[in-house]
């Protein structure tokens, strides 16, 4: 029992506590700073801390004598933070602090913590973006829901760790954010201070051993360790990262801050291709028969996880987690984004690539990614190729066009048909652009057949044969490279087919002495056990030597080039190498977005198996949930607008849901296909500086405006009605809003952020449901084009709460906007054409003569008028390449100077996405947004035959749009 | 870097699979299995020939027989995939056309809890030989392609599992299995499905399984068509991958009608289906295929058995029992008296199987 203390007592132990740690890290590193829980209190201490606290606010307003123990007191709350509501938890908890507290006092605490005490300053984009809980959270130095996911990235990482790693920590913070590209982002935002990030990491690490016992205090680091021990997983992540830390803590030189894992900026060109080399991203080309006989073939590339290189270089990291992939010569839709990084893909080829063509493209790329990928990502030079057909049926590219005798392989060419008398066969390869022949080679080679391969450009392979011993690499191509784990001693096996005086093995490395093995019995395998390497590209160079006449000669040499790289720890949910996949963009979806509709999910798996899918939704991270339903089972494959329906009309539209949604902070999903996998999507509130909350009262409804951002200037708050979308009536500020019977949007606005949130009428009759939306007229201009969709993105973007009947609203406004960009781009006979159209039976015949009346483009109606409904079920890709091909043949576009950046795809691409979905257009289009609309608006034919088939599409599908589209079968990704 | 002696490769590579070089070297079955597991979690998904290879391959030099080894490979994963560590489904990869073949998963962790508290384990994890901690791991008891594990007293052993994010399986639902029916009622099912289909015309890489073959002996009743007519059981030729298992109707050994299996939408492989079919048609025929019962150590009998039999009947038998090596047959459980009398019901009544009695010569 710890005796009653008044607030100033606890002041002067803490004062005296820091003090003593301040000086006592300085002395020993000196640019290490101290943390709010760094207290030293133990846990009754800490309570009766808290009770003081509590006790002198509900009197009054908080001191400053007692500024150190309301920063500790609020560093505690940060410390149980789990990116719910800092400030609601903080008044809930300190019972007078709403009527006597002061957020921005708290702050000054820290900042003077800061100043007098060597505290740590949060730094970052979220420390500005909320520049006041970033300070109670970051003294909170690691929060719970933080820390499990901190063990998991350090336990991957674990083959990294050396002595200079932990003597770095912005290197180590960097590392640990790099490895983190799909953690949630409250462990993002932690990860933007690498610095004590990885100050963080080494104490948990080496828990005060090998120098660390300055780095944070021993109670508080022996406490984020007990915390981490309550959770099994965490704890046997935590174990096992430290013990590999603890051996390699004592270990320099293991190169690891060089060539191994340090991240890398693009630097110099050639160290940066060099560091690629190692990385192991090169593409395979795989052949795979398509009939009985072998006489079909298709041509697949194999793509390699990319997560090497974002770990390696965290710069690119944007571009792929968040652009798509364009595979070179493949004809289906690019790759999704980051499904290069959660395991190999395997793409068709419908065409042969380009000689430098790079086979992997990004769709936002910049040219230091481009560089990079130019290093690994082509084509090895041809014009032939050579594949060796293995025991699967599949043949994999070689490295080299050299054969073995009794080998069978598919040589492919560029340079026309594959010839030799009677010694090859040729295929047919399902890929344009080049030619393929198969060669059965005896065991034994003839003259004839050693001409013939002279002839077709082959050489023999070498004597010596290599392979892994006892247990297979994780990749190997047969002949002399491959891959293995870091965790693993790899052994070679080695034969050769003629005697020889000796066979030298060496590893160019000082460390690592030559192996001279002698004599060698031809056909005798030897096996030599290589030491345990660390992580990077390693070559084994084997000579052969005869021995003549007393004189040593060098037969031949081969090179084992092998790959070590850290094994991938294990998680639950689904792999890479099962037969349950998932893919989901964005890969870590907010709560909104999941709700509304904005992201892509699709399960494949065997045919016709279930799967099941639980959904909780909870108001706080580790409550109980406030509502569980248990989904009926889909049957696989499960598309995304197949998902969509099922969520809407099983979960969504439910009373339970729409009643729980609006309090919920966290979503659930627990998908499970009994033993083919199992996996969990967790959804959590996108959480900005400044935000919504939407409550019942009654029958209606209020609003709680949420500001986190801690600026010093007022936010602007505004009211706009479902009737008028384009009109905002300025509101006073509060923190509560009572909303009127009507409905609406609410924005809020203050420097550069902004938040809406659209609120439903209260519906007590059935007129109540129906709305007009007007949108007033504007000149037609790019300026009110641009206005227009400026209003479409905000009513787009607002937070939607669970009832049904915002997202109506919010659709109705949306469709008023496109019309009115519509009207604005095609002209005013067009809108009328449009309103015309509703009220007849034949409507799209209507709209298909609005499209032009001058005498060379009346076609184009009557072509679409006629493809319609094929196009209706294809992709909006194909409808953008059949609108371009129409704007070609028909002139519909003014002549564009020679240089200019637009061309007929991305002009109908612009033109489609501004008449379906015009939410998000600006950013698509990004830079060249404005002359983008400038240039359309010269082509307005082109704008209504684009419209005409957004309509026309709809009306195919009987306006069965799904969640987030606005018209159906326009749902772009 | 140094040399290393046959005997020590075998050493070394024991240890990283987590096993114990004092007892089992890598043509062992738990090495075999541990081998083919750490392969899978690599290669896969891939065509059964490639994971056969990746762990066939490394072992030239160590073992005198490699052909033999292979076999014994190829029968541990057979053993495996039956067991549920690896599942073999069609390929589920849309984008590679070749929805027909069979592809090999490596199924993610999970256990099955037996009714004595014993826990199964099964599946792969990515890059490691398990999922498990050092301290769970070093408790696996190794027998042939099972892994158990048994609780501590008071442990909360499969709550622990599940907190480290293993799939917990009903045994129930692993155990499943098709509906008890006769051998009659079976084959009338499948009969009305081959009536309906519509003719076949030639169909590249026939095999025949021949009903008038010993029973006892599996591989030597595969033939090639001549002059059959009736209905078979029957593989053949696809672009790629392992050969497709069908039921054939013949007339003076050209193919009439063909229906591939597994049946749309079964849950089963199609080599389950057809060693069913197969079983039915022999129990039908009046030549049911055989199993025989010898004693075993220990108040236990052990059950072997001369040809296939579906994967659903394995698993059962992985659950109350214990694969033994197998000597003059294809594949032999080890159980407990207590469940004797039980498994001979199922072998008789589920499984149309009929017990072989006195001493047998495999031919």
């Amino acid at each position: 029992m710890v005796m009653a203390m008044d607030l100033a007592h606890w002041q002067k132990r803490l004062e005296n506590h820091f003090r003593e740690l301040s000086a006592h890290r300085r002395r020993k590193f000196p640019d290490r700073r101290i943390f709010g829980l760094e207290h030293g209190l133990d846990i009754s201490e800490t309570q009766a801390l808290t009770t003081a606290v509590r006790a002198h606010i509900a009197d009054g307003p908080p001191a400053w004598d007692h500024a150190l123990a309301w920063m500790v007191y609020a560093s505690e709350i940060g410390y149980r933070y789990s990116g719910d509501e800092y400030w609601q938890t903080f008044e809930e908890e300190t019972p007078g602090w709403t009527i006597n507290g002061d957020r921005y006092w708290i702050r000054r605490c820290f900042l003077w913590f800061q100043r007098e005490f060597r505290g740590v300053e949060p730094c970052g984009i979220w420390a500005r973006h909320f520049s006041i809980i970033c300070w109670p959270i970051t003294h909170a130095i690691l929060p719970t829901d933080l820390q499990r996911q901190l063990a998991h990235v350090l336990y991957e990482l674990r083959h990294s760790f050396s002595a200079e790693l932990f003597e770095s920590p912005l290197i180590l913070g960097d590392l640990i954010a790099a490895r983190s590209w799909n953690a949630t982002s409250r462990f993002q935002n932690l990860a933007q201070e690498p610095q004590l990030l990885g100050q963080i990491a080494a104490a948990l690490l080496l828990q005060g051993e090998f120098g660390t016992d300055s780095l944070i205090h021993p109670a508080t680091l022996r406490r984020i360790g007990e915390d981490l021990d309550r959770e099994r997983r965490a704890r046997e992540w935590l174990r096992g990262a430290r013990r590999f830390a603890r051996e390699r803590a004592q270990i320099r030189g293991l190169g690891l801050l060089g060539r191994g894992t340090k991240p890398s900026s693009v630097g110099h060109p050639d160290d940066a291709r060099a560091e690629v080399a190692e990385l192991g991203i090169e593409p395979r080309l795989v052949l795979r028969p398509t009939d009985s006989i072998n006489v079909s073939w298709e041509v697949s590339l194999e793509i390699p996880n990319l997560s090497h290189l974002l770990i390696r270089f965290p710069q690119t990291r944007e571009i792929l987690t968040g652009s798509r992939c364009v595979v070179a010569g493949a004809a289906g839709r690019p790759l999704a984004r980051g499904r290069c990084l959660h395991g190999a893909q395997r793409v068709t080829l419908a065409q042969w690539p380009l000689a430098d063509e790079v086979l992997l493209r990004f769709e936002q790329t910049d040219s230091q990614l481009e560089y990079l990928l130019r290093a690994e990502c082509l084509l090895r030079p041809g014009p032939t190729w050579l594949f060796r057909i293995a025991s699967d049926g599949l043949a994999y590219e070689c490295r080299s066009l050299r054969v073995r005798p009794g080998a069978r392989y598919i040589m492919v060419s560029t340079a026309g048909p594959v010839r030799s008398n009677g010694h090859t066969s040729p295929i047919d390869l399902s890929c344009q652009g080049v030619h393929g022949a198969i060669l059965d080679l005896p065991q034994a080679l003839t003259k004839d057949w050693e001409e013939a391969l002279r002839h077709l450009g082959l050489g023999q392979a070498k004597t010596i044969e290599v392979w892994p011993a006892g247990l297979s690499a994780v990749v190997w191509d047969g002949e002399g490279h491959g891959e293995w784990l870091a965790s693993e001693r790899p052994c070679l096996g080695i034969r050769t087919d003629h005697p020889l005086a000796s066979l030298l093995i060496s590893m160019g490395s000082n460390a690592i002495l030559p192996l001279e093995l002698t004599p060698v019995e031809p056909g005798e395998p030897i096996f030599v056990a290589l030491p345990n390497l660390p992580v990077g590209l390693h070559t084994v160079h084997v000579s052969a030597q005869s021995s003549l006449a007393g004189q040593t000669e060098l037969l031949g040499d081969l090179d084992v080039v092998m790959r070590i790289r850290e094994a991938r720890p294990w998680s639950p949910g689904v792999s890479p190498h099962g037969p349950l996949m998932v893919q989901m963009e964005p890969s870590a979806p907010t709560l909104e977005q999941f709700w509304e509709g904005r992201v892509e999910i699709t399960l494949r798996g065997p045919a016709d198996r279930n799967v099941k899918c639980r959904v909780s939704l909870f108001e706080r991270d580790g409550d109980v949930s406030t509502v569980t339903k248990q989904l009926p089972p889909m049957r696989l494959p499960v598309t995304t607008d197949a998902w969509r329906a099922h969520f809407e009309r099983h979960f969504r539209k439910t009373r339970e849901a729409e009643s729980f949604y609006d309090t919920a902070r966290i979503c659930e999903l627990e998908f499970a296909a009994d033993e083919l996998g199992a996996f969990t999507v967790r959804c959590e509130r996108d959480f900005t500086p400044l935000r919504w909350a939407v409550r019942r009262r009654g029958q209606g409804y209020f609003v709680r405006l949420l500001d986190d951002s801690g600026a010093d200037s007022q936010p602007e708050v505004k009211r706009v009605a479902f009737e008028t979308p384009c009109v905002e009536e300025k509101i006073g500020l509060a923190s509560e809003y009572d909303v009127p019977e009507s409905g609406g949007m609410y924005v809020v606005r203050m420097s550069a952020f902004a938040a809406a949130v659209i609120v439903p009428p209260v519906i007590r009759g059935f007129a109540d449901l129906g709305c007009v939306s007007r949108v007033d007229g504007g000149t037609r201009s790019t300026e009110s084009i641009i206005r227009a969709l400026e209003i479409s993105r905000l009513w787009g973007q607002a937070r939607l709460p669970g009832d049904f009947i915002s997202a109506t609203r919010r659709r109705g406004v949306l469709l008023a906007l496109v019309r009115h960009v519509a009207q604005l781009l095609g002209g005013d006979n067009w809108a009328k054409a449009e309103i015309a159209a509703c009220n007849k039976d034949a409507g799209m015949a209507v709209l298909k003569d609005a499209i032009s009346k001058r005498r060379e483009e009346i076609a184009v109606g009557a072509v679409l008028a006629r493809d319609y409904g094929d196009l209706a079920i294809t992709t909006c890709e194909e409808r953008v390449k059949r609108i371009a091909s129409l704007a070609t043949s028909f002139h519909l576009l003014q002549p564009a100077s020679p240089v200019s950046e637009f061309n007929a795809e991305w002009l109908s691409e612009l033109a489609l996405r501004l008449a379906s979905d015009p939410v998000g257009v600006d950013v698509w289009a990004r830079e060249r947004f404005r002359a983008g609309l400038t240039r359309l608006m010269d082509a307005p034919t082109l704008a209504r035959a684009s419209r005409f088939l957004v309509l026309a599409t709809d009306h195919h599908l009987e306006s069965r749009s799904v969640t987030g589209e606005l018209y159906a079968g326009w749902g772009w990704t | 870097m140094r040399r290393l002696s046959v005997a020590e490769v075998h050493e070394q590579k024991i240890v990283e699979l987590g096993l114990d070089p004092s007892a089992l070297d890598l043509t062992s079955i738990e090495a075999i299995a541990g081998a083919i597991r750490r392969t899978a979690s690599f290669l896969c998904p891939c065509a059964a020939p490639t994971l056969v290879r990746g762990v066939v391959r490394p072992l030239r030099g160590l073992v005198d027989d490699l052909e033999a080894v292979k076999a014994i490979v190829e029968d541990t994963l057979d053993a495996m995939i039956a067991h549920g560590d690896i599942l073999e489904h069609r390929d589920v990869e849309e984008s590679s056309g070749h929805k027909n073949s069979a592809t090999l998963y490596a199924a993610p962790a999970a256990f099955v809890t037996r009714k004595s508290g014993t826990v199964i384990l099964l599946g792969i994890a990515s890059d490691q030989l398990s999922a498990l901690p050092d301290d769970l791991d070093a408790r696996i008891e190794y027998v042939n392609h099972l892994r158990r594990l048994s609780p501590t007293p008071g442990e909360n052993l499969c709550g622990d599992l599940v907190q480290l994010g293993l799939i917990e399986l009903s045994y129930a639902d692993w155990l499943r299995m098709p509906p008890v029916e006769t051998a009659e009622q079976h084959l009338l099912h499948l009969d009305h499905l081959l009536d309906a289909v519509q003719p076949s015309r030639d169909v590249p890489g026939l095999l025949l399984l021949d009903p008038e073959r010993p029973v006892r002996y599996y591989r030597g009743r595969w033939v090639e068509p001549r002059s059959q007519c009736g209905r078979f059981v029957a593989r053949r030729n696809q672009a790629y991958g392992a050969q497709l298992w069908c039921y054939v109707q013949m007339l003076n050994g050209n193919p009439e009608r063909l229906i591939d299996l597994p049946i749309a939408k079964s849950r089963w492989r199609g080599c389950d289906e057809a060693w069913r079919l197969q079983i039915a048609i022999d129990a039908k025929r009046g030549e049911p295929q055989r199993f025989r019962v010898r004693p075993g150590p220990e108040n236990t009998r052990v059950m072997e058995f001369l040809s296939p039999v579906p994967m659903w009947a394995r698993r059962r038998w992985d659950a109350v029992g214990e694969p033994v090596p197998n000597s003059g047959c294809l594949f032999a459980y080890r159980l407990a008296e207590t469940e004797l009398a039980e498994e001979l019901r199922f072998a008789r009544e589920v499984l149309w199987l009929d017990e072989l009695t006195g001493s047998v010569k495999q031919p």
